[in-house]
């Protein structure tokens, strides 16, 4: 089946504690490239690979966290399509022009159960990753500039009503579970890996004691020596790092968690496995959490359900 | 290194610490960190701590648990401590979703986001802290935690 309707994540938007400390951080540690700022003083950014103008966007503010998170569908029939899915199932919808956020088209904006705001648009400027469309080379110097991740891939958020925000992805934007986490009764989900594409997950959500609440926005690289790298260059950055580098178990992807500085979790991953919607989902009951999130070491890090912005 | 100015040093106004102690004079050879000592009273723990990094980055160095260590940016507050006595400084932004002005006047603070200045007394009072420290630190304890939670 060809990938239809919703395609990717397409942009996080954080709030930072200091606007310049972690403009620093996103440009020369994290190696995404800086692509502009807007008349709200909002700096965008996106991974060297990445054709369209942005997958991040962070703005100053006294508290962390993430404001919304955004996907892209394939065209404008289909997000007025998933709009009037999304009313229907009770949902209530708005519109944001065209041109509120640099180079991006009209973007419908929603609210889920969990608290979290999560948009949909279908346009946003094809700026290219300085490749070409024609004869490309592999990559070039940005490649290798910091981390240099060659996307944002996901996001983990948390909230209270996991249930609700699931049902909405399943049931009316076309996601399909991939992987959960099943607390002591077997039937109650900690954490859910949902997925609109081969990947393992585009989202994922976590049960958590406070709604809208960020556990990371990840960023994809391309082997386990380019991880290792990351580790390497965190280290020299005094980054402060949560969990690895290791594997986890779950989604078999190898991961570094680590926080920015405005202690806003992202992650630094490669691998997993190429899933299909066909597939039965893999479920970890919550008493093997621990090989779940760091399977090298087997040991539970409390800080994956205690510790958001 | 964060680059920003110090803020108000509380409970020590006009003792010239900052200018002694600042982030400028950090890379210089004959800089020799000083050191203080820490009190952590919810786990009994003592540990002395450099004046020249923060409360948190010090503690965790010296593997004391008391305090839990969480994001180290100001973002997630699971190292909010109370100061029960001592001079600290604000070296970092806090998030204000966590720490609110009165917070702030009655030294409820990050202790990822202040330096010790003079010996210090602590209690550990993170949402998630205190209950975790006192539970066990098992797959159980988390899942209870969110149990509770809901
Ligand atoms: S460790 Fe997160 S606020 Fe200090
Ligand atoms: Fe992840």
């Amino acid at each position: 089946m060809a990938i239809t309707g919703v395609l990717r994540p397409g942009h996080a938007q954080l709030r930072v504690l200091n606007l310049e400390e972690d403009v620093k951080f996103y440009r020369d540690v994290l190696g995404l490239v800086e692509m502009g700022r807007d008349s709200y003083g909002r700096v965008y950014f996106k991974g060297w690979d990445e054709r369209d103008h942005h997958s991040l966007v962070i703005r100053q503010a006294d508290r962390a966290g993430i404001d919304l998170f955004a996907f892209k569908v394939d065209g404008v029939a289909t997000l007025d399509k998933l709009e009037g899915d999304l009313n229907a199932y009770g949902v209530e919808t708005k519109r944001i022009p065209a041109g509120e956020m640099l180079n991006t088209g009209e973007r419908v904006s929603f609210v889920i159960p969990n608290g979290h705001t999560i948009e949909l648009y279908a346009e946003k400027k094809d700026v290219g990753n300085g490749l070409g469309y024609m004869n490309p080379e592999p990559w070039n110097a940005a490649a290798e500039k910091g981390i240099a991740p060659t996307r944002m891939d996901h996001a983990l958020l948390g909230g209270v009503d996991l249930d609700g925000a699931r049902d909405i992805f399943v049931n009316v934007l076309g996601f399909y579970l991939v992987e959960e986490v099943v607390a002591e009764d077997g039937k109650t989900q900690i954490a859910v890996w949902l997925s609109c594409s081969t990947k393992t997950h585009d989202i994922a959500f976590v049960r958590a004691p406070e709604d809208g609440k960020l556990h990371h926005v990840s960023y994809w690289l391309e082997t386990w020596e380019k991880v290792l790298r990351a580790a390497d260059i965190m280290s020299m950055n005094r980054v402060p790092v949560d969990i690895g580098p290791t594997r986890h178990g779950i989604t078999r992807g190898a991961t570094i968690y680590a926080f920015d500085r405005s202690g806003n979790r992202f992650e630094t991953f490669s691998g997993g496995y190429i899933a299909y919607p066909d597939m039965h989902p893999l479920t970890w009951p919550i008493d093997h959490l621990p090989e779940g999130l760091d399977f090298a070491q087997r040991k539970l890090h409390e800080t994956f359900l205690t510790v958001f912005s | 290194m964060p680059n920003l100015p110090a803020e108000n040093t509380q409970r020590a106004r006009g003792d010239g610490m900052e200018t002694t102690h600042s982030e400028m004079t950090s890379g210089q050879a004959d800089c020799v960190p000083s050191f203080v000592t820490v009190f952590i009273a919810n786990s009994g723990e003592t540990g002395r701590c450099r004046t020249d990094e923060s409360l948190l980055e010090g503690l965790r160095r010296l593997g004391k648990r008391g305090v839990p260590v969480g994001c180290r940016g100001g973002g997630c507050s699971v190292c909010k401590v109370e100061v029960v006595s001592g001079r600290y400084a604000r070296f970092r932004p806090m998030s204000r979703e966590y720490v609110n002005d009165r917070d702030l006047a009655e030294g409820r603070v990050l202790a990822c986001c202040i330096r010790p200045v003079s010996a210090l007394e602590v209690r550990a009072i993170g949402r998630m802290g205190d209950r975790l420290a006192a539970t066990d630190k098992t797959t159980t304890g988390a899942t209870r935690l969110i149990a509770e939670e809901r």
